[in-house]
């Protein structure tokens, strides 16, 4: 019996492959797209309150599609457990995170409410600090949840996100044009996309269905 | 006539030394607590294989298993008791004085 059982490892283990189906790659990245389908609805309906409608629709679905697949699909194949203090204490950070991002988010998008269009700060107009605001929420959420989950596709996953505004500026400075809104947020949406369900399908090939008895 | 050193490994508990079970009991110890169906994905045993373990530790007094059901599913929920954690605690301290002791 001369091999050494790390016993931290063993729980960090055991608490990464809760995050190893995929499906919350999967629920980021569909959000991300939810953005830029909003961005289509912007251009092609009228009407704004169906446009919020839309998006909000989006979002329900997506969260919907995160419940009934970890209920149904990736939960009977890898079981539950209870991890006590160690997933109370990181779950409570990120949730502490996740109110400080919303937070940050809010204060932007007052900063922005607040300057005129041609307003700026510091020589940087406001579609500028918006961009900078978005890029740092993202980076600092996304890179601080990782650390504290132990789950590292959420770095890839932050580095997507904080990508999309700045890039949809910076297209649409170069081409004079927001049509190309869609794609700069559906791009690294789809990159989320294509990382989730490679994950998604390494999963279910490991995991079979369990069946009891056998 | 002086009586001979004990060794460690002779009053190890053979219930926590077997290797399966070992892997068992230590993800057990660090979880508050996981169903049959995380435990299998964990320490890859079959069903069978899991549920042979399982017993021979509940009889010991080690495990404590709570079955409940979900809609019609059954769900398995076991957990270390206090008695399987100190039986663990003691484990590793025998098996670290043995290889504390054994020379090269």
């Amino acid at each position: 019996m001369s091999e050494k059982i790390n016993l931290k490892e063993l729980q960090r283990k055991a608490w990464r492959s809760t995050f190893q189906d995929g499906l919350w790659d999967i629920f980021m990245g569909l959000l991300l797209l939810n953005i830029a389908i909003f961005t289509l609805a912007d251009e092609y309906l009228a009407n704004d309150d169906l446009q919020i409608i839309l998006f909000i629709g989006g979002e329900v679905v997506v969260m919907l599609f995160l419940w009934t697949g970890k209920r149904f699909v990736t939960v009977p194949r890898i079981g539950k457990a209870k991890f006590g203090q160690f997933g109370k204490v990181r779950r409570s950070k990120v949730k502490l995170l996740s109110f400080a991002s919303v937070l940050i988010g809010l204060i932007v998008f007052l900063i922005f409410e607040g300057l005129s269009e041609d307003g700026q700060i510091a020589g940087l107009s406001r579609v500028y600090i918006v961009a900078i605001g978005w890029v740092l929420n993202a980076m600092l959420m996304f890179g601080l949840a990782g650390y504290l989950l132990d789950f590292n596709r959420l770095y890839l996953i932050g580095a997507m996100y904080a990508l999309a505004f700045p890039l949809d500026i910076l297209i649409r400075e170069l081409l004079q044009t927001d049509r190309w809104a869609f794609y700069t947020y559906a791009f690294p949406a789809s990159i989320i996309l294509a990382v989730g369900i490679i994950v998604f399908i390494r999963f279910l090939k490991k995991y079979p269905v369990i069946q009891e008895g056998v | 006539m002086s009586t001979p050193p004990v060794n460690p490994l002779d009053e190890v508990d053979r219930l926590v030394h077997e290797p399966a079970r070992l892997k068992l009991i230590a993800l057990l110890y660090m979880l508050e607590g996981a169903d049959f169906t995380f435990l299998m994905s964990q320490t890859g045993m079959t069903w069978g294989n899991l549920s042979s373990h399982m017993t021979k530790l509940e009889e010991a007094g080690y495990l404590e298993v709570e079955k409940t059901f979900k809609g019609r599913r059954p769900n398995t929920m076991l957990k270390l008791t206090d008695q399987g954690r100190q039986a663990f605690q003691a484990y590793r301290k025998q098996m670290t004085q043995f290889f504390d002791e054994v020379s090269e």
